[in-house]
This record gives structure tokens, C-alpha cells and sequence, in this order.
């Protein structure tokens, strides 16, 4: 069996010039090849998805290859998690050598978002649940932030803080969106208007357009081209439901097995980690998700967030590129997650760099609380 | 789909039913074609007292169809039977919604929106 690790990542964010999605991941895509020494040409794995129907098929067309590999699963926010690690098990497999994992997504500019999400009229959740007049997936993530209220005695100006925390963040990185706009209190979040109660419109990511590509090759290449190593040291996935009514639990989600599972095959304590990456698609979900994977009870990780235990020299430095809150959200931002998880553990972001990281946590979150993967990844060279 | 056609043209009659499983006597909703408890493919619909409770609120404040939807309208998570939860409309009374109050079936609509009332 081959070694396998993840080498390199970059983001693509097309703030003012849009592009096709194919663009997207192809400048994505020649962009890592150039920085490693490789060439399109040599790419035998990819995994990708929401290009088109046939997703890998399709943008192998475009880049001129006839992969060994593909994966392309649909998952939502967790799927391209899941494909790093599905890539890294086809590379030591032998399946493929050099493998991508690419993303991209024009909806702002293509104007393909809509308030009630995308609706198959075949399915249970059309017949029982959209034709409610729910926001998809706003109103349901709503939903567990009200239960949430009732059960973790918490509120919007609790809520609030995790907003700022990520504005704080995205203020030291010039690729994000709210990377100018100072400084967030709990009074714009609050004022910024109630969408779906007690979401307001600062308490939900951002609607943009970008991707970004990851590349993982055997150890033997990455060492002839003398391309950093990051070990994928635990991984866990949990799908739990896709319609609301079948949510197993409102409040801890299929977080808690993921992460306990991607720990356990880690060997390692969540106060080992360096750095966390978790979806932000509200300020709900973050909050969920750290309490499902353990960092503390819900009440206490508000508490962490106003003594700044989640900002740079805190105990968990989170969504250091400032997240789908203020640094940019093209529809899935589980890609990102990973490239700045991968960013961080290769020592070279500048302002927002944790000193000395080494191991990062991220977890992917899809549909409604419905997809989750944690990944722990660990420098090695 | 012809299952979930029939529930909800048993809600246009008039009742909320639940599936309920003739040999293990489980109860399940949405309505699948076998038993989640025993595999038992013997199920029937069984109807509820058309009373729940609301289990989570969120009040909309943008329509994703206004000719059917006007904001603000709330949408709730209503406990129908221990452990089985359904997502409708709740017109509110007196507009002040609360988690635990007890809501009633009132009617569902031509495009199958399911309103519940205090």
C-alpha cells in the first residue's frame, strides 16, 4: 500500500470578474499544478460534484483527462470532506496518483439561489414539508436555534457573538468578503432584521461565488517534488435524516458519533488540536456543532466566544479565514473548510497564521443538520 | 407516492393520520411501505386526535411564494404522537407564539399546506 497525504489547496474567489463553474475550478485547478510542478496531464484522480449530472465526467471533459477515479457523491456542505478522504483511500489503494478534489460555484452572479431551495417533486420532503412555505434550509436551522433558545437558556445576543467572532477573523484576510468592513457588534447583528425568526440576516452566511482545489498524491511523488505532507489522522461520517420530521435529535446532531469517531481513529483529545474548521452556514450551526462535538455545554461555549477563547492566542482558533459568515459561502463551503485547514498547517497566512499549527479540526455539516464528516488532519513534513 | 397522495387526502378529510404497524404496533410517519421497527409490511393508517404540540417556532419574514404565502406566517415543528413531529403552518391567536403550546388541526389547503391553530 501506498501513503497517501494532502499537498496543496488554494481558494478561488471571483468577487468582481464571474465565471463559469468550469472556470472556476479550472483556474482552481492550474493554479495547484503550477505551485507543485505538475500538469494537468497528470491528474488521474478527481472527485467533484454540482458541475452537472455527470460532474466528474464533465469537468474531466473540460480539463482534457480520463481519470482512473472519480467520486462525486451528493452530500451537501460534508461532501467534499468525504472526498478527501475517499481520495486519500484511492491513492494508497494505487486507484489513481495524483488526485483533486475541486469546487466551484457561480450562484451569485448566476442568480441560481432561491428562498425555497431546490425541490424534486418525487420526494417525501415535497410532499410533507416545502409545500409548508419553509425557507430551505433558513427555516429549519431557525427551528433548532428557537429550540435551542428553550433548552440551552441562550439568545440572539448569544447567537450574535459567533458572528463577530468570524468578522474579527475575516478582517485579517484580504480574500474575504468582509474583509473592509470593520468591526460587527451585537447591535448590527440584531438590527439586521429578522428573515426567519430568531435568524437574522448577520446570523446567516453568505451568498457568493467561488471554489477552490485540493491536491493529494502517494508520499513518493510528494517527496520528489518536495510538496508539503498533511495526513488525513481521523475521519468520521454520520447521515442522519433529509426530511426536518426525521431529525433524530434537534438540538445534538450526527456531530457528536462523527467526531468521536474521527478522534477515535486519530488518537487524539480535542485539546490537541490547533485550529477548528466548522461549517458556519448560521450562527446556529457552529454553535450546535461545537456543542455535538464536545467542546463544552452550550451556555459555557457562548461564554468562550466573548473571552475570545475562538480568536487568534484563544484556546480554539475557529473559521480563521473568517467562514461562510464574512469570508465568502458559494453555496457548499466544505471545500474551503479544508483548504484553510491545509493553509494553516502549511504556516503560510500571513496575519491570520496560528503560530506553530499543526493539527486542525474540521467538520463539514450538509442539507438540514443532515450530512456530517469530521476530518483531523496533521502536519508531518 | 401513491402512500403519501392517500395521507394527504385523508388530511382533506379531515384527520392527521400516523402509520401504524399491525404486528409490532409501531407508529411512523411519513408513511413507508414496510415497518422501520419489524419490517412488517402490514400497516395501517391510524388517525390522531388531530392536537399537538409545538416542539420549535420560526416566524418567516420572506415569502418564498407570496401568492400562497403573506409575511409574517409561522411555520412550526408540532409533536403529533410521541416522537413523531410535523412541519405546518400555525396561525397564532393572539400572534404570541410558545414552545409547548398545545395547537389544533384545522384544515390543509388546495396546494397541501397544512395549518394548525391554537
Amino acid at each position: 500500500m501506498n501513503n497517501a497525504s494532502i499537498n496543496l489547496a488554494t481558494d478561488v474567489i471571483p468577487y468582481d470578474n464571474p465565471k463559469s463553474i468550469y472556470e472556476i475550478q479550472s483556474e482552481a485547478i492550474h493554479r495547484l499544478l503550477a505551485n507543485a510542478g505538475l500538469s494537468v496531464k497528470d491528474i488521474d484522480g478527481l472527485a467533484t460534484n454540482g458541475v452537472e449530472r455527470f460532474s466528474t465526467v464533465g469537468m474531466s471533459e473540460y480539463l482534457g483527462i480520463s481519470p482512473s477515479w472519480t467520486e462525486s457523491s451528493f452530500l451537501g456542505g460534508s461532501s467534499y470532506l468525504t472526498f478527501i478522504k475517499r481520495a486519500v483511500d484511492a491513492v494508497e489503494s494505487g486507484q489513481c496518483n495524483i488526485a483533486i478534489v475541486s469546487y466551484g460555484s457561480n450562484q451569485k452572479s448566476s442568480k441560481s439561489r432561491s428562498l425555497g431551495g431546490v425541490i424534486e417533486n418525487h420526494t417525501p420532503q415535497k410532499f410533507f414539508e416545502y409545500s409548508q412555505g419553509v425557507l430551505s434550509p433558513l427555516s429549519l436551522y431557525a427551528l433548532v436555534a428557537q429550540r435551542g433558545f428553550h433548552e440551552w437558556d441562550i439568545n440572539s445576543e448569544d447567537l450574535a457573538e459567533i458572528a463577530i467572532n468570524s468578522r474579527k477573523w475575516a478582517q485579517l484576510n484580504k480574500k474575504a468578503f468582509h474583509y473592509a468592513s470593520g468591526d460587527l457588534t451585537v447591535e448590527d447583528v440584531i438590527n439586521s432584521g429578522l428573515i426567519s425568526s430568531p435568524l437574522h440576516k448577520l446570523d446567516c452566511c453568505l451568498v457568493t461565488d467561488g471554489g477552490g482545489a485540493v491536491l493529494i498524491t502517494n508520499d513518493k511523488i510528494a517527496n520528489k517534488l518536495d510538496l508539503p505532507k498533511i495526513k488525513v489522522n481521523g475521519f468520521g461520517q454520520r447521515d442522519t435524516h433529509i426530511s426536518y420530521s426525521q431529525m433524530p435529535d434537534y438540538l445534538i446532531t450526527g456531530a457528536k458519533a462523527s467526531s468521536q469517531e474521527a478522534l477515535k481513529n486519530s488518537k487524539m483529545k480535542l485539546s490537541d488540536i490547533d485550529t477548528l474548521q466548522i461549517y458556519d452556514s448560521f450562527t446556529i450551526t457552529v454553535l450546535s456543532t461545537l456543542a455535538s462535538i464536545g467542546i463544552a455545554e452550550p451556555k459555557k461555549i457562548i461564554e468562550m466566544f466573548r473571552s475570545g477563547e475562538f480568536l487568534k492566542g484563544g484556546q480554539y482558533p475557529l473559521n480563521t479565514s473568517g467562514g461562510g459568515l464574512s469570508y465568502c459561502h458559494p453555496g457548499m463551503l466544505g471545500l474551503l473548510l479544508v483548504v484553510e485547514a491545509v493553509n494553516q498547517l502549511s504556516g503560510n497566512l500571513g496575519q491570520r497564521q496560528v503560530p506553530n499549527a499543526s493539527t486542525a479540526f474540521v467538520h463539514g455539516t450538509g442539507g438540514v443538520f443532515s450530512t456530517h464528516a469530521s476530518m483531523i488532519l496533521e502536519r508531518i513534513s | 407516492m401513491k402512500l403519501w397522495q392517500d395521507w394527504i387526502d385523508e388530511a382533506k378529510k379531515g384527520s392527521i393520520n400516523v402509520q401504524e404497524c399491525m404486528d409490532c404496533k409501531h407508529k411512523q410517519f411519513y408513511p413507508r411501505d414496510f415497518c422501520l421497527e419489524c419490517s412488517s409490511k402490514s400497516l395501517e393508517f391510524s388517525r390522531t386526535d388531530g392536537s399537538g404540540v409545538v416542539y420549535s417556532y420560526t416566524q418567516v419574514h420572506r415569502s418564498p411564494n407570496p401568492e400562497i404565502f403573506t409575511v409574517p406566517y409561522y411555520i412550526c415543528l408540532v409533536e403529533i404522537e410521541k416522537s413523531i413531529k410535523i412541519i405546518c403552518n400555525v396561525l397564532f391567536k393572539d400572534e404570541i407564539p410558545e414552545i409547548g403550546r398545545k395547537v389544533f388541526f384545522n384544515k390543509i389547503s388546495d396546494e397541501g399546506v397544512i395549518y394548525y391553530s391554537d
